[in-house]
């Protein structure tokens, strides 16, 4: 009994099968209960639209602005359609062809992040603003940032007094992590040295590229083929990132050369020293950021490091559904966003443990996170999973 | 679409792969068991030696073994059935799963007579094991109902055919299990017991054979949850004997005088509750309410349609 | 919403290649607005849909008119423990249902291979099965009671948290069931709950041939160790598996079986040894088992990722649903494979073997006129000879408007009226998803 018709070859990029199982992890679909605001909508709408059975028209465009980007709807999808890319490209056409303007705010930021050095110094203030306890804007988060001090020089100067000898990385150092949120790039250096990681920062890198995917600006290619040239030659295991968002986008720039990981999943694969257990009642909960679990396909955090901050920990409710920041969703579509983020914050209320800390591993999930304050009645703290990690610059130095 | 010529009835037939036997509906047990037994199966759900299967349907859509095979129209999966004109038509099929249609076989199986009966069923059958046992626990009310309560929340209440609590006035109440499991298992159901009874102070003891308990006169279908509750209420009532069918939320209940009046006194105090939650009364003896609207014009529609007067 | 675009994505349900555009969608906020729009749609076609995970053309507009999209209506309203039942609103999706009995050691069984997303109203217009509904049985063993929304847009419950008839003299929920939407808008529903197994062993046994795969299945179906699924994949949709990035070192040209027993710990670990003896005697070299849930996910894998995969391989692809008598498997198998060759393209088969319930997948390309045509041609063939050695249409998607052409194949002249009178007394126009399951059920303004 066999057959003699042979079974067709995988074509990965084949189309979407219909089946629906993207809706339910869709926070869009969830969000409105509309179908045409969901992957398997889209999809077909654009390739109605492609094959010309359907006009462009406003409500193609609306939807297509709806998606957040979190891409839960590639992990779901049991046929493999890389939504991601197709979304990418859609989103790219149709600010191209002026279907879909982004915010004035975001052109000018796209524009900035392409001149690292110039970002740097315009951000100045607002690193001294946070180094003294000032916060201008709901989306900015409390830190100690060194106002002057570069990553780079940072690390230079840990690297020669403590000399590790382990593996070799390159840190990449981000652009609006650099310019605003430098203290966790500062802990990033302190835990990797303190685990006899060599950490390498290639000085022309610039941004990865996330803001200009995110917004379907031009410029992604310029600052890819910048960052290539970057991360070459430097003889390095691979490029760590502190970022889930850049970290997926640089990975896709570099396409294995070096590979890319995300500094808590490299840690976790080396044997992590831990810090002591925090004693009391604090209660971290970690919530994973969609470009870790759906961009980079990660399982999540590697239990081990988290297990390595000393404190209780466990995932937050739905740890893998999108915060709504969607990189600059939450700027793009603050309704929608701060909706995601209402339903998905709910459960501090009422969450065990005192003090209550929000822990992940993308700035700008931290940054929606932070927005939660005014939503959520009890006070909390948020914090990057790699700040946990970290022996302070005095225990390093004396240890 | 163009219909079939002729109807497609069922043949008599058994079919020990598929485990379906198709009889006439008036055969009794010992009839059924005998076509079953010869391919080591069982038809599980039977209340009555005597009876034929039809009347024992249309006496309680439960058996006590509902508990763990679901009730009669879970069970009967085909039917050749003869309209009150005379006309033939199958309903169902002789296969367990089917989305085919409206699903007239469990509609006309819960409507006793009105829309003509009967002539053939094709029943599910189920392996038989060659362990047969009833076991029982008894010991004050209070901590039986809690046993009862405790085992219905365990997959054990899966294995078990039946699990059922008796209420009549001047005996103590207990809860009956029966079990029909392969013989290497029937420790493991003593054990489970057994700390059952311990961990409750309830005595247990155990008899060979399942259950028949006969044809009841009243049913009531409740939840599970108030099952047992409803069951003490009407064994207060002289000459009652309650069955409650634990997991169904079924009281089965057996009288000394089975008149119409005696059962509509029993049953009228309950409809205004029982209706509430989607539950009901039925009798074999007492023909049930007459339709209120909408419900007359829906079956004056029926009746049209399918050509009855 | 009326726009071409947003009536694009109502187009179709999980059968994709077959679009139906509405005319306009509407998405209810509560079950009142529900009633409501009812009550005031006149002279249009009305079609409810969940998740529109359907493979049988059922939520979709067939003749155009307004597509109701209850996915807004998604509360879990109650769950007793006691009872053993809960109280669902139509939208509630299956997996989060699960998600919220699982603390309470309960569960509700039926299990659709789309349980991510589907919601329990379309389980119940469809009456779902799903892998474990070969003990468990389908959805319509667990519905106690249904609310719906009639076409006047009066609201009535038939059945409750008891599961009886209420205060009706008929159980009119039995003819809801399954009804494919057909004879309202179901809004809520009242479950039948049941505890969760407190353990489970999973195998999976390979064969080189039919007849000792046809072995293992009869010995499973009469094992006293009840399994709660019989899965069998063909040596195509193994193969198919075997080339894909999930391959598993499995025979490509083997049959194989998954099987599944649960219960309480102290019966089911005795069970395994014989029902591994079962596997083994029917004349498999190589049958593994495990009771860890690692083991027991890996060992399901491969029955898990047939759908995701014909997706990957294949622009379209036709299932169907048929239920047969077991001992016709070879028969069936042997028609799909030469139907399968001599159009040219390949089936790959996959059945609910415990319940007799095949789905042979054809791989096709909808594009070409000839090709749907022919897959086409070999449904209706293969529905009559299902038909023919006793079997069903449909055990588990429901007919929609994809198998209602083979329904003549089934109901003789009077069987037939007493079909078509039942949408006569709720539905008589036909406004309620009209073309679906009856062909001659025709929406006439």
């Amino acid at each position: 009994m066999k057959q003699t018709a042979a079974l067709p070859q995988f074509d990965p990029l084949s189309a979407c099968v219909h089946c629906g199982f993207c809706l339910e992890v869709c926070p869009t679909y969830q969000l409105t209960g509309d179908e045409n605001n969901s992957p398997r909508g889209r999809l077909r709408i654009w390739r109605e639209e492609a094959a010309g059975r359907l006009e462009a028209e406003p409500m193609t465009d609306f939807y297509t602005s709806e998606c957040v980007g979190c891409l839960a709807c590639e992990t779901a999808c049991p046929a493999g359609v890389p939504y991601g890319e197709i979304f990418e490209k859609t989103r790219h056409e149709h600010v191209a062809t002026g279907r879909f303007k982004p915010k004035l705010e975001l052109k000018v930021a796209a524009m900035a992040v392409g001149y690292p050095a110039l970002f740097n110094l315009a951000l100045t203030p607002v690193r001294a603003l946070r180094s003294l306890g000032f916060l201008p804007h709901p989306l900015v988060f409390p830190g100690r940032p060194a106002v002057l001090e570069s990553t780079a020089a940072y690390a230079r100067r840990f690297m020669a007094l403590r000399k590790p000898d382990g593996p070799r990385v390159a840190l990449l150092t981000g652009c609006l992590m650099e310019a605003m949120f430098r203290e966790i790039n500062f802990a990033t250096v302190r835990v990797l040295i303190e685990n006899n990681v060599r950490v390498v920062i290639p000085d022309d890198q610039g941004c990865c590229g996330a803001f200009q995917e995110h917004t379907g600006l031009d410029g992604v290619e310029a600052l890819r083929a910048k960052n290539r040239q970057a991360f070459d030659g430097h003889d390095v295991e691979c490029v760590v990132s502190n970022s889930a968002g850049c970290g997926f986008a640089l990975a896709k720039t570099l396409d294995g050369k070096p590979p890319v990981r995300d500094v808590l999943g490299f840690l976790g694969g080396l044997g992590i020293k831990p810090r002591p257990r925090v004693a009391g009642n604090a209660r971290v909960y970690v919530d994973l950021p969609c470009h870790l679990v759906h961009g980079q396909k990660a399982d999540g955090i590697p239990k081990a490091v988290l297990d390595a901050t000393g404190y209780e920990w466990e995932l937050a409710p739905c740890a893998k559904d999108c915060c709504g920041s969607g990189g600059i969703y939450n700027i793009q579509k603050p309704e929608n966003a701060r909706e995601i983020l209402a339903r998905k914050s709910a459960f501090l209320d009422d969450a065990a443990g005192e003090p209550v800390i929000l822990a992940t591993s993308n700035h700008v999930c931290m940054m929606q996170w932070n927005s939660a304050r005014s939503l959520v009645r009890r006070p909390f703290q948020v914090h990057h999973v790699i700040q946990l990690l970290d022996p302070g610059e005095k225990a390093l130095l004396n240890s | 679409m163009k219909a079939l010529m002729e109807e497609r009835l069922f043949e008599p037939f058994i079919d020990a792969t598929d485990g379906v036997l198709c009889l006439p509906s008036g055969s009794d047990a010992a009839e059924i068991e005998r076509e079953a037994a010869l391919h080591g199966l069982r038809f599980p759900l039977v209340v009555d030696e005597s009876a034929r299967l039809c009347d024992q349907v249309a006496a309680s859509p439960f058996a006590p073994a509902s508990s763990r095979f679901g009730p009669y129209c879970d069970n009967i999966t085909g039917m050749n059935w003869e309209l009150p004109d005379g006309r033939r038509v199958r309903v169902g099929e002789r296969v367990v799963k089917s989305t085919t249609g409206y699903d007239l076989l469990r509609f006309l199986l819960g409507t006793t007579g009105r829309y003509g009966g009967p002539v053939d069923y094709v029943l599910r059958l189920r392996p038989a094991c060659d362990v047969v046992q009833t076991f029982f626990l008894r010991g004050d009310l209070s901590p039986l109902r809690m046993a009862a309560a405790e085992i219905l929340q365990t997959s054990w209440i899966h294995w078990f055919d039946s699990m059922d609590f008796l209420a009549a006035q001047g005996c103590g109440p207990l809860l009956r299990i029966a079990v029909n499991c392969p013989p290497g298992e029937g420790d493991a159901y003593m054990d489970f017991l057994s700390k059952m009874a311990d961990k409750h102070r309830l005595s247990l003891d155990h008899s060979p054979g399942l259950p028949l308990d006969g044809c009841p006169d009243l049913v009531i279908k409740t939840s599970p949850a108030l099952v047992l509750d409803t069951a003490l209420r009407l064994a207060e009532h002289p000459g009652t004997k309650c069955v409650a069918l634990c997991c169904c939320g079924v009281v089965h209940l057996f009288l000394a005088d089975p008149g119409p009046e005696a059962i509509l006194l029993l049953a009228r105090p309950l409809e205004k509750e029982l209706y509430a939650i989607g539950g009901d009364w039925s009798s074999r003896h007492v023909r049930t309410n007459a339709p209120a609207s909408p419900e007359a014009d829906w079956i004056l529609t029926l009746r049209k349609e399918w050509g009855l007067p | 919403m009326t726009s071409p675009a947003q009536m694009a994505g109502y187009a179709s349900d999980g059968l994709g290649y077959k679009t139906f555009p509405p005319d306009a969608v509407v998405i209810p906020a509560d079950a009142d607005d529900l009633a409501r729009v009812i009550a005031v749609l006149k002279g249009v076609p009305i079609c409810l849909r969940g998740a529109g995970t359907s493979l049988s053309g059922g939520p979709v507009a067939a003749q155009g008119g307004v597509v109701i999209h209850t996915s807004r209506l998604r509360a879990i309203r109650k769950i007793c423990p006691e009872g053993l039942w809960c109280e669902v609103e139509c939208g509630v999706n299956l997996n989060r249902l699960d998600q919220a009995l699982a603390p309470y050691g309960l569960c509700y069984p039926p299990d659709p291979s789309s349980g991510p997303v589907c919601t329990i109203g379309g389980n119940v217009a469809s009456n779902a099965g799903g892998a474990h509904c070969f003990r468990y049985g389908v959805t319509g063993n667990y519905v106690l009671g249904v609310e719906v929304v009639l076409l006047d847009g009066s609201v009535h419950r038939f059945g409750g948290p008891a599961g009886g008839r209420g205060r009706w003299q008929e159980d009119w929920k039995r003819l809801m069931i399954g009804s494919e939407g057909t004879l309202g808008a179901f809004t809520r529903f009242w479950l039948r709950l049941t505890p969760r197994a407190e353990k489970a062993w999973t195998f999976r046994a390979t064969y080189a041939d039919l007849a000792s795969t046809e072995r293992a299945i009869h010995g499973l179906v009469r094992h006293p160790a009840f399994p709660v699924a019989i899965e069998l994949m063909d040596p195509r949709a193994v193969a198919l598996v075997e080339s894909s990035s999930m391959a598993m070192g499995l025979p490509k040209d083997h049959f194989m079986i998954v099987t599944e027993i649960d219960g309480p710990a102290a019966l089911v670990d005795r069970r395994v040894e014989s029902v591994a003896e079962v596997l083994r005697s029917a004349g498999s070299k190589d049958v593994q088992f495990g009771d860890s849930p690692e083991a027991r996910k890996n060992l399901f894998q491969a029955r898990k990722a047939m759908g995701g995969l014909l997706g990957q391989i294949s622009p379209d692809y036709l299932v169907q649903d048929a239920v047969i008598p077991k001992r016709a498997l070879a028969e069936l198998l042997q028609l799909i494979y030469d139907e399968a060759d001599q159009a040219g393209f390949p089936a790959v088969t996959v059945m609910h073997a415990g319940d007799g319930n095949l789905h042979p997948n054809f791989l096709f390309d909808s594009s070409k006129p000839e090709e749907l045509e022919k897959v086409e041609g070999i449904s209706k063939r293969l529905m009559e000879r299902v038909v023919a050695v006793g079997g069903t249409l449909s055990g588990e998607h429901g007919i929609g408007n994809d198998k209602s052409e083979y329904m003549g194949m089934v109901f003789g002249p009077d069987s037939l009226r007493l079909q078509l009178a039942i949408p006569q007394i709720f539905n008589p126009r036909h406004v309620f998803n009209p073309l679906k399951v009856f062909p001659e059920r025709r929406f006439a303004a």
